[in-house]
């Protein structure tokens, strides 16, 4: 981003802790072209309270950060727009409602990342004031979890936590509070091997992340047999080893754990122009046929839970057959090789650019995804000039994109991860596995469009 | 996608890879003899060893399940390592000194949490995937023989 639009939303973020609770941030986006609902403004607004609350160390908490349609009580809003650090784009995040297990003792914690391509919920322990209770591993230890993701890991200890969904609450799952140090217990060697270890909101740009995927614990069952370098029992004295760890105490898919709607989610975004936008506010919805804003009129996409093609779909375009493809709201871009795209030059040689960087010069591709299950069905992707949409007029105002692609760099052969820019104008679904709804039992994706 | 990355990616990279010593194990850019001791430090529980046209590849399987190859060249030369599965590999065993470079990649600003890359002249790292299904590559571009290519796990 510019250095401009950093300024300015520092700025807004200095005004509105310094005018406190009664500030009604308008952030630094005045140019939003998409049309925002009046409940999802009031969550969105409430979002950016809690922040500042918490930039002022008063925090208030509780209260529900539920909003959007209707009566539904399995809904809360997300919002795409300028991350905690100014530098990310198509970043979608919500608000998430923690407590501890059956009291009334909760906080709202906001800017937390949803993502439909990790399971459970994570939470930088900075931005928890709750005393959450610690779970506890084999003679009496207490359990630690390194989780990998692509660019480190996040270490922490797991706590255990109500989680509100919507109106609905996931009762005493395992969450991980990122960088909890308050206990000693010290960072494994054969973790911080793995990578980065990504423990602050500059790095992670965010509170934390919400964990929606297809599958209902972040390990499963080869983590109840083998110590694989995810779980760490740690001593009282602070010394840590590679545990293995019962399916119950793993961390969980909040969702799969809710007591009704538990069978996947939707992530509904409007459509943006194809040059952008400022922000978007749509919503997170939980179960998948369980109530009547949840209702699949398009395609189960099935995909494997297990084995190496799990939680891939086969995607087909232009006489290219992609065996291990799948949607995932925490990809920001689509990440796809594909040599008939050119890629831009000089620093932005990761991206793609095909056409002139003095216009949008958009493809479309249209794709077919064909699922474990053989059911098929047809939808499209664009990619846009990358250099073009980032050096328009206007561009340090824009954080949402429907048209971003990059090279997955050779590290997926055959596949094509079908990003963020995909969810705008869509209702996705992801479902569960192990979960039946009206459209099968999960794992599946399905999509219709949206509104 | 990082917009402030763009404009200041450069810088880092060419003061990263004038690594330290190599710590015991590490593979990449070491000696064939390392092979044997990575695997040792990743505990595989199974390893097999091919030849291909001017080049081998050492395979092993992790009790994750995830699988790991290094490339050796005919003089014995580490020359790159792969690593695809469900659970991330210690990536300080296979890349050696040169993953101060990747460490060093995820503290500076980047697209999102599902791919890292450094790409220079004498280092290529390539990190990706999400949750139970991960992989990555990396190479020393100086050093890889004619019609090298990485192998991928049986569909």
């Amino acid at each position: 981003m510019s250095p401009q639009a950093a300024q300015a939303a520092l700025a807004a973020l200095a005004a509105l802790a310094a005018q406190g609770a009664n500030a009604l941030p308008e952030g630094p986006h005045h140019a939003c072209r998409v049309h925002h609902a009046i409940g999802a403004r009031r969550t969105l607004a409430g979002g950016l309270l809690a922040l500042a609350a918490a930039l002022l160390s008063a925090c208030g908490g509780g209260g529900s950060s539920t909003g959007g349609s209707g009566s539904n009580d399995n809904v809360q809003s997300i919002q795409v727009g300028a991350d905690l650090n100014g530098n990310f784009v198509n970043i979608v995040t919500t608000s998430v409602t923690i407590c501890v297990p059956g009291t009334s003792n909760c906080q709202t914690i906001p800017n937390v990342h949803v993502d439909t391509g990790s399971t459970g919920l994570r939470l930088l322990a900075s931005a928890v004031r709750l005393g959450l209770p610690t779970v506890a591993g084999s003679s009496g230890s207490r359990l630690h979890s390194c989780t990998a993701f692509a660019d480190g890991v996040t270490w922490g200890p797991l706590a255990a936590a109500d989680v509100r969904l919507g109106n609905q609450t996931s009762a005493t799952v395992s969450i991980q509070l990122i960088k909890d140090g308050s206990d000693g217990a010290a960072l494994p060697a054969d973790c911080a091997d793995k990578g980065t270890v990504q423990d602050s909101v500059a790095l992670l740009g965010s509170n934390g992340v919400l964990g929606v995927g297809v599958f209902q614990e972040d390990c499963g069952s080869t983590c109840v047999g083998t110590p694989v370098g995810l779980y760490y029992a740690c001593t009282a004295a602070g010394a840590c080893s590679d545990s293995v760890v019962a399916l119950a105490t793993q961390i969980r898919n909040p969702v799969a754990a809710l007591a009704a709607h538990n069978n996947g989610v939707l992530l509904q975004l409007p459509a943006i122009p194809a040059t952008g936008a400022a922000s978007a506010t749509g919503n997170l919805i939980f179960g998948i046929g369980t109530s009547s804003n949840n209702v699949l009129g398009g395609t189960p996409i099935t995909v494997p839970a297990s084995g190496a093609r799990a939680g891939y779909f086969t995607a087909s375009y232009n006489g290219r057959t992609l065996a291990n493809s799948f949607i995932d709201s925490g990809s920001s871009v689509h990440f796809v090789d594909d040599a008939s795209i050119p890629a831009c030059t000089g620093n932005l040689a990761d991206w793609y650019c095909p056409g002139s960087a003095n216009a949008l010069s958009a493809l479309t591709f249209n794709v077919t995804l064909t699922g474990s299950n053989g059911a098929s069905t047809t939808t499209s992707f664009s990619i846009a000039n990358t250099q073009y949409l980032f050096s328009q007029p206007g561009s340090a105002g824009l954080w949402a994109f429907n048209n971003l692609g990059a090279p997955a760099g050779g590290t997926f052969g055959a596949s094509l991860d079908l990003g963020l820019p995909f969810f705008f104008g869509k209702t996705v679904f992801t479902a569960i596995e192990q979960r039946s709804t009206p459209y099968g039992t999960g794992p599946y994706f399905a999509f219709q469009a949206y509104p | 996608m990082n917009r402030k990355a763009i404009f200041a990616a450069g810088a880092v990279a060419a003061l990263a890879a004038l690594g330290a010593s190599a710590p015991a194990g590490a593979t990449l850019g070491e000696p064939l003899a390392s092979v044997a001791s990575t695997r040792s430090q990743l505990r595989a529980v199974s390893a097999k060893t091919a030849q291909r046209a001017g080049y081998r590849v050492h395979e092993s399987t992790l009790p994750s399940g995830t699988v790991v190859r290094e490339y050796t060249d005919a003089a014995g030369l580490v020359f790159a390592v792969s690593w695809e599965g469900p659970f991330q590999p210690n990536l300080k065993a296979l890349l050696g000194s040169h993953f101060q470079r990747l460490q060093a990649a995820g503290r500076e600003p980047h697209p999102d949490h599902r791919r890292l890359a450094v790409r220079e002249p004498q280092l290529v790292i390539e990190s990706g995937g999400r949750m139970r299904a991960f992989r990555g590559q990396a190479y020393l571009p100086e050093q890889t023989p004619a019609g090298f290519s990485f192998e991928e796990n049986a569909q």
